[in-house]
């Protein structure tokens, strides 16, 4: 006769694999989210004239008082 | 190191040693007298609330350091963050097969017994040390406050294992960490320390996955901040 708490022990099992994959699935999509980010903001920066001191933003930082 | 390429070594690991210890458990370890083949489930069940233990302590240990440090705490807090939610994975593991193991053998889910009660507050406050940590925003003032909780949090694993033997509970008392020794006969023994093991390996691989992502995130709040400066 078969162990009727077999499918107890099933259930059991079956949560963890759901409980750890939902939580690699998790860390995967958002590690692809974060370094799609940084691509994104590595290019924007590499785009974007570079900062001087003659810039009008930056002239303007140095003297916060103006 | 490149980190856009982890290393395999760890999580390639973790499977071979989890599929080892599953081997163990359903075709070494002997089948419980009166209990039957749901007992496989303490397999996973202990050894991952004691994961889950380890992972909060380093949590504690860090947010001290944390504390402490007036310089080089960003490493320290990426480290508590990542061992906190690795760490409520595993508890989540353990509290989850808890109550199908529980409804087989003693007939209910859930009782509000000291070990059961103690273990969810541990589950709560570390769910809440994420939160409060997703609602701030980044910077010292978040480590230190999440600093501040990680420690509080760790005061209460004692209060989880020793439970069953300070109050009257349900929930039987320790087969393997108890003052007499290990109450297990050989081969359950052996499996369960292998299967802990596994989790161990297991949890060192989750760990490192998700220090990665929080070097990331990081990497992406500073490019942020000096974006906006």
């Amino acid at each position: 006769m078969p162990d009727p708490s077999v499918p107890w022990l099933a259930a059991g099992f079956i949560v963890v694999w759901l409980v750890l994959g939902a939580y690699l699935v998790r860390l995967h999509r958002a590690q692809r989210r974060l370094d799609s980010r940084l691509d994104e903001l590595a290019t924007r920066r590499q785009h974007s004239p570079p900062a001087t001191p003659e810039s009008p933003q930056d002239g303007e930082r140095a003297s916060p008082s103006d | 190191m490149n980190e856009r390429r982890p290393s395999v070594v760890l999580p390639v690991t973790a499977v071979v040693a989890v599929t080892a210890a599953l081997g163990m458990a359903f075709l070494y370890a002997p089948t419980e007298a009166l209990q039957g083949e749901v007992q496989r489930i303490f397999y996973v069940h202990v050894p991952s609330a004691w994961i889950g233990y380890i992972a909060f302590f380093v949590v504690a240990a860090s947010s001290v350091v944390v504390l402490t440090r007036r310089r080089d705490w960003e490493r320290w807090d990426r480290i508590a963050v990542s061992s906190a939610e690795v760490g409520l994975v595993f508890l989540t593991l353990s509290m989850a097969t808890g109550p199908i193991w529980g409804r087989r053998v003693w007939g209910v889910w859930w009782v509000w017994d000291a070990r059961l009660t103690s273990a969810l507050v541990l589950w709560l406050i570390y769910a809440a040390y994420l939160v409060f940590r997703s609602v701030q925003a980044p910077g010292e003032r978040r480590a230190r406050l999440a600093a501040v909780i990680g420690i509080i949090g760790a005061v209460n694993i004692p209060v989880v294992h020793f439970a069953v033997v300070w109050w009257r509970t349900l929930h039987p008392e320790p087969t393997v960490i108890s003052p007499s020794g290990p109450q297990l006969p050989g081969e359950m023994l052996l499996t369960l320390m292998a299967s802990f093991a596994a989790l161990l390996v297991l949890f060192a691989a989750l760990l490192g996955i998700r220090l990665r992502l929080e070097r990331t995130r990081n990497k992406v709040d500073s490019m942020l901040g000096a974006a906006h400066a």
